[in-house]
């Protein structure tokens, strides 16, 4: 599960030129979320019998350079629907790929962009797989829990 | 999406937040009149539940409330004081409880759509916004001896 | 004094088991005699403890409420479970009918509205 999800975003990240110095991973009593602008996307297979959330975590500096790539030469607030679109975006892509790669048929909802102060999260009360990536002085961290 | 249809699905989320509120709480939740939110931005501070779904029709619910009503709905389960972890576990099973009843009843009323939800979510803080995108949404407000609730739906344009 | 019916609770919300267990402990006929958190935990506690009934959940990690049902029924064909859930569309009754499961619950439930689908799982 971790090896799918850190290629998937390293697939999506490696499209825009990005290529995160550092990178950890581990597994999560459940699935939860603390940083203050995040993306969540719901997955779901046909039958309703497997589902599962992806959480993106962002802090304001990787965002920045995320928006540079993707719509260079414009400068966009990252607090603004075009900067939480752009990121939701990139949060479909790595959803996608992921779900490829893990051979898993089924649906997604659309994605939810959050931000807010002094926020805390319950995505899903089951364990989850957790990479966070480190560059340009913050993090983005990448969750998915599957029951 | 069809007028008509989208009243019915958001319908569905209105009785089920109800049904679920009374009976864990044995009272009553009065819904306002469906409006049309003027924009798909949500912003709000207290509680958050977010229900995402997909099938024939894909979106998402927020609820939203204040610590003080969550905490009554808490106290209702569990006879004792909530702690703020407590709070997004009750806010998450509230939630799945809603959404499992909406789901039900919108797949009986539109046969072979097929809708599926994906795990509730629960947030607690201060100035929260909610984006979402190409969707529809709309707010109902639900009234109570122990504060308000606010309902938006958004749905994606288009069956699929 | 009749015994009371002996309950294995099977939900991964520990406020679904409270309530449940709440519920049962203002009767006089029914209790709690173990709880289990997901479904393997249920297999397992279900032949250590033997119980009259089990409550169980549907969606819930390690493994799903049908899938330790499926387990359960076929070592213990006359096990007596009670399905419960927050869905209740007519392709989760297919398939807890298939395995074969008679009786369900949509959470969340009134203490009346338990006791009377206990007692309904009790009279098969």
């Amino acid at each position: 599960m971790i090896e799918a999800l850190s290629e998937a975003v390293n697939d999506i990240l490696g499209t825009f030129g990005i290529s995160p110095k550092y990178s950890n991973a581990m597994k999560l009593e459940s699935h939860i979320i603390e940083k203050s602008l995040c993306v969540v996307i719901g997955v779901v297979d046909r039958n309703g019998d497997k589902k599962g959330v992806l959480s993106f975590e962002f802090d304001k500096p990787v965002v920045l350079d995320l928006l540079a790539a993707m719509v260079p030469g414009i400068d966009v607030d990252v607090e603004s629907e075009m900067g939480i679109s752009a990121i939701s975006e990139i949060a479909n892509m790595v959803t996608g790929k992921l779900l490829t790669k893990l051979g898993f048929v089924g649906m997604t909802t659309p994605p939810t962009g959050i931000i807010g102060q002094n926020m805390k999260g319950l995505l899903n009360t089951t364990y989850a797989y957790k990479i966070t990536y480190r560059w340009q002085n913050g993090s983005m961290a990448v969750t998915f829990s599957l029951t | 999406m069809d007028k008509q249809v989208a009243e019915q699905i958001i319908r569905s989320f209105v009785g089920a937040t109800m049904n679920v509120y009374r009976s864990l709480t044995n009272t009553e939740l009065v819904p306002g009149g469906i409006e049309k939110a003027p924009s798909l931005l949500f912003k709000t501070s207290g509680v958050v539940i977010l229900l995402s779904f997909s099938g024939a029709f894909a979106g998402r619910t927020i609820l939203a409330t204040s610590e003080k009503m969550m905490e009554f709905i808490h106290e209702c389960i569990m006879d004792e004081k909530p702690t703020q972890d407590d709070l997004l576990v009750t806010a998450n099973e509230f939630g799945n409880m809603v959404i499992g009843h909406a789901v039900t009843d919108i797949n009986n009323r539109f046969r072979g759509s097929n809708v599926r939800p994906t795990p509730p979510s629960s947030y607690i803080g201060e100035n929260l916004t909610f984006f979402n995108f190409k969707m529809s949404a709309y707010n109902v407000v639900f009234k109570s001896r122990h504060g308000d609730l606010k309902l938006n739906v958004a749905l994606e344009e288009g069956a699929k | 004094m009749m015994t009371k019916k002996r309950i294995l609770l099977v939900d991964d919300s520990p406020l679904v088991r409270n309530l449940i267990r709440k519920f049962l402990s203002k009767t006089d006929d029914f209790e709690v005699v173990g709880e289990a958190s997901n479904g393997e935990e249920a297999v397992k506690l279900f032949f250590q403890l033997k119980p009259d009934i089990v409550i169980m959940d549907v969606t819930m990690p390690v493994k799903n409420g049908l899938e330790a049902a499926q387990e359960i029924l076929c070592q213990e064909p006359g096990a007596k479970i009670l399905l419960a859930s927050a869905m209740g569309d007519d392709d989760l009754l297919d398939q807890a009918l298939a395995i074969g499961i008679k009786h369900s619950i949509q959470k969340p439930f009134k203490q009346a509205q338990l006791i009377d689908a206990l007692n309904k799982v009790l009279e098969e």
